[in-house]
């Protein structure tokens, strides 16, 4: 099966850069999620990893480095945790890992309430190399 | 809506009074459609005034985000965009006082809307930090997977501002009430 590879953009909307790898199982989502079209964006996301559980089925390693989403966006991110939780109940190894600044403290509670709610694993993991403040632009280029 | 006109007030519009209205140091206003142009460049103005890369900077680019967009999908007040979209139509305004920033925003909504939203914007008010966590996590269970959006906004609005949220409701006519929502960020 193909790998799923979107690059991400910023400008009128946010879109976040997804890299699904089907040989290797690592799926990694990273930028920031505020999109025009956010259910349809996560479905091309959730039917990738529908197919990979289906005629793959080996381990997923789910990266989640995202440094913003908007409230839409939440709700997609909460269908792909319950997704890789239903995949565990059938016996499938996943591992989701979640890299965030330490001093994003709103980003810290919202993926403790996202695994709380899909009762998901969620390793998180403190990164500086992930940005603090994904709006100013400037500092980052 | 012929009865808004009594809103209007007779006599020479000054501008000077809207744009620099007095004891308020307004940073952005705006009136009109909220789209996708209009949400870039109000975004980006925004960010040029406030301080990058703080909490406070981050804040006030979240509560744009939800505000801007409710005004856009909510507001029933609405024109036609391209590609037979529509956009709602609102008022955005920043301001910078001594201890806080605040987002006043307002937009014409179906009379029949506002209690629901009030009844809302109590129960948030009503609830602490975790308790505002508790509701959003039932909220987001509970969300449908056809709808668009996560029915979270005012919720977040709250915790991320770490302030009351604060509105007002003017009946305009027979039908329609200007809903004003005011959403504080401490500096």
């Amino acid at each position: 099966m193909e790998n799923l590879i979107i690059q991400g953009s910023e400008g009128e909307f946010d879109v976040p850069s997804v890299h699904f790898n089907a040989e290797t199982g690592i799926c990694e989502i990273s930028g920031e999620s505020y999109l025009e079209k956010t259910a349809e964006f996560y479905d091309r996301l959730l039917n990738w990893i529908d197919q990979y559980i289906n005629e793959v089925g080996k381990s997923i390693t789910f990266n989640f480095k995202l440094t913003y989403f908007n409230t839409s966006s939440s709700k997609r991110i909460l269908y792909i945790m319950l997704k890789l939780k239903e995949y565990i109940n059938k016996g499938g190894e996943v591992t989701a890992n979640w890299y965030y600044n330490k001093a994003d403290i709103e980003m810290e509670e919202d993926i403790e309430d996202l695994s709380m709610i899909a009762k998901l694993d969620v390793n998180m993991i403190q990164d500086d190399s992930i940005k603090f403040d994904p709006f100013d632009k400037e500092s980052t280029e | 809506m012929d009865q808004m006109t009594k809103f209007f007030r007779s006599g020479k519009f000054r501008l000077i009074d809207y744009h620099y209205p007095a004891n308020y140091n307004v940073l952005v206003s705006y009136k009109g459609p909220f789209d996708k142009n209009v949400l870039n460049m109000l975004g980006e103005n925004i960010r040029e005034i406030i301080v990058p890369n703080s909490i406070t900077g981050k804040k006030i680019s979240k509560i744009f985000i939800e505000l801007a967009k409710n005004i856009g999908s909510y507001s029933a007040e609405r024109i036609i965009l391209e590609k037979g979209t529509s956009g709602g139509i609102g008022s955005l305004v920043l301001v910078d006082s001594d201890n806080h920033y605040s987002f006043i925003t307002g937009n014409l909504t179906m009379s029949t809307e506002i209690e629901p939203i009030v009844e809302r914007c109590k129960l948030i008010n009503s609830m602490d930090k975790n308790g505002l966590r508790k509701m959003k996590r039932e909220q987001l269970k509970q969300g449908k997977y056809e709808r668009e959006g996560a029915d979270i906004g005012l919720i977040q609005l709250a915790l991320t501002s770490e302030n009351p949220l604060d509105y007002e409701i003017i009946q305009v006519d027979s039908t329609h009430s200007f809903f004003s929502l005011t959403v504080q960020i401490n500096k």
